[in-house]
């Protein structure tokens, strides 16, 4: 952005810059901090008028055997990718993620299906 | 890296561009610089394409360079954190005509105001505050962290309007032994095993926040994902207070003991809010206010300059309110610091703005790295700090440059 390479001590330059770059600005602002390396206001939002419906689709899980017991268990209260932007975790984190959804937020998960579960998030994103 | 590598990497997210965009947004994506760090650029209502971390409820974090395009954070470009399935809340539920504000609980009077009688019984009042999330750079903690694995962009900036949440509490008359006030948003949980989003402030703590029920945004009715009609602002306070669709302020004469105050959104009982990676706390209490925050925006990691040629760094430091006293800038990956020029002041809970001229003398790969000190002389950590939740991460940045 050219104002960040405006010479600091040639009114000239200054003048100028800021008749090129007003746009929007406060003069008065400017001519009290000196260089400004970026406008102070953000500009009007050109998308305030926009409809409010929520892009479709989410991402889901794979459809293969292996990734089954989460496409079943773990799509119901959030989309997939709040596992799939999870870093590599421990066997015992991923245990106690699973164990988390099911006592704190009520995920109806047998027990039976658990094991399955936390197999997939190890083998997928589980510390070496 | 590992992109691509697993089969919800490449193909879901490939999958959730083509679905979830429209227009120019197709398809793009970027690579934040940790692993599993793929993320779909998805256009959304009121919003350009932004950052998404996750779809259902909405996620999305503002790409960095937007702090370098103005002071104040755009509402285009203003981050999005939802934590409930039943979120946003539908626009038949958001009727301006038919919004109401209950104000109710251990009070003398209670209330229940429209968005009119807000506006016109009490003093409108603005202040330019940072919001930023508790998990804001939750991705760059190591050991890493479950949780929202944010970059930096969960943080933004802007001038609110609103009431004094002090003057509509006091309109209510708390009764005699109220202790704490809660906030609760019209966004719901899913299944009702999911506990409801409701935050609590200590009556005195709400009455001397400088909190604010704000219906404007940098000039412009909040965006329908930053909490329209009206959302809490409290300065210095981390998000996850500001309750978005805030239609329920609830005085209670106990302690309030909801899951996101507690197990949720608690840190380390310690000054520094840490434990060493991988310990667990003995004594935790609810987040609070921001620690101290700076970085660089003018240049992007492994950007190029030439020997010889002055640039101008310029970069945003901010609090938790008690203001910005300093920014020092090494341009040497912290050999040696310099003092920046501070910007104009838009109060002690704003981003300052800081400037330093730069004439890189020599070729070779170098680090920018950026340290503030506020007003009560707090700083921030040369080295990261942890904590069992990623929350709070504040050390000092180092951007890594190329000069030719
Ligand atoms: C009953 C609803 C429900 C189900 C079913 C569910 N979750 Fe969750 N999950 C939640 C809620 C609520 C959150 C927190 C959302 C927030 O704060 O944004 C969450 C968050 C997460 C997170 C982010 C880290 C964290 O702890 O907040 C991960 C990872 C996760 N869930 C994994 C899973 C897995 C794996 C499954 C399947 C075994 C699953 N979830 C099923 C409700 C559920």
């Amino acid at each position: 952005m050219s104002p960040s390479r405006r010479p600091k001590s040639s009114p000239n330059v200054a003048v100028a810059w800021l008749a090129a770059f007003s746009v929007g600005m406060a003069v008065v602002a400017l001519a009290a901090v000196g260089p400004v390396a970026v406008p102070e206001e953000p500009p009007r939002n050109p998308h305030v008028a926009d409809a409010w419906t929520l892009p479709a689709g989410e991402p889901v899980f794979p459809a293969d055997e292996e990734a089954m017991p989460l496409r079943r268990h773990c799509q119901l209260c959030h989309s997939s990718d709040y596992i799939s932007t999870q870093p590599r975790l421990s066997r015992k984190a991923w245990e106690a993620n699973v164990e988390k959804m099911r006592s704190k937020y009520g995920a109806p998960i047998p027990t039976n299906a658990v094991p399955a579960i936390v197999e997939y998030l190890v083998k997928n994103h589980g510390t070496p | 890296m590992h992109r691509g590598s697993r089969p919800w990497d490449r193909r879901n997210f490939l999958r959730a561009g083509l679905i979830g965009t429209t227009g120019l947004a197709l398809a793009d994506s970027v690579e934040m610089p940790f692993e599993f760090g793929s993320r779909p650029l998805v256009k959304y209502p009121q919003k350009r394409p932004l950052i998404r971390l996750t779809t259902r409820p909405p996620q999305l974090e503002t790409p960095f360079e937007v702090f370098n395009e103005s002071l104040l954070t755009p509402n285009d470009a203003f981050f999005v954190r939802y934590h409930l399935g039943g979120s946003p809340p539908p626009a038949s539920v958001l009727d301006p005509k038919t919004f109401r504000l209950a104000v109710a609980g251990t009070v003398g009077k209670e209330l229940s105001l429209s968005l009119e009688e807000l506006r016109n019984g009490f003093e409108n009042v603005e202040v330019v505050a940072v919001n930023q999330c508790s998990g804001n750079s939750r991705g760059y903690f190591q050991p890493r962290i479950p949780g929202g694995q944010s970059g930096h962009g969960a943080m933004g900036c802007a001038r609110w309007r609103g009431v004094r949440l002090a003057d509509v509490l006091k309109a209510a008359s708390p009764a005699a032994g109220s202790r704490q006030v809660l906030f609760d948003g019209l966004d719901r949980p899913l299944v009702p095993t999911i506990p409801d989003f409701v935050k609590s402030l200590e009556l005195d703590e709400a009455l001397d926040s400088g909190g604010l029920l704000a219906w404007e945004m940098n000039g412009e009715a909040l965006p329908w994902l930053n909490g329209y009609p009206l959302r809490l602002v409290l300065p210095g306070h981390y998000g996850t207070y500001w309750i978005k669709h805030l239609h329920s302020v609830r005085l209670v004469d106990a302690e309030f003991k909801g899951f996101w105050m507690n197990p949720a959104y608690r840190i380390p009982d310690d000054p520094c809010a840490h434990v060493e990676p991988g310990m667990t706390p003995k004594r935790t209490v609810p987040i609070r206010r921001f620690n101290v925050r700076s970085f660089l925006t003018s240049l992007s990691s492994e950007a190029r300059l030439r020997s010889g040629d002055e640039t101008l760094l310029r970069g945003i430091a901010f609090d938790g309110g008690a203001g910005i006293r300093e920014v020092l800038v090494s341009t040497d990956d912290g050999r040696s610091w310099s003092g920046a020029a501070l910007g104009r002041d838009l109060g002690r809970f704003a981003f300052r703005e800081w400037t330093l001229a730069w004439k890189p003398s020599m070729a070779g790969a170098t680090a920018v790295k950026v340290r503030a000190v506020n007003r009560l002389g707090e700083s921030q950590p040369m080295e990261p700090l942890w904590n069992p939740a990623g929350y709070m991460r504040n050390v000092v940045e180092r951007t890594p440059l190329v000069v030719l």
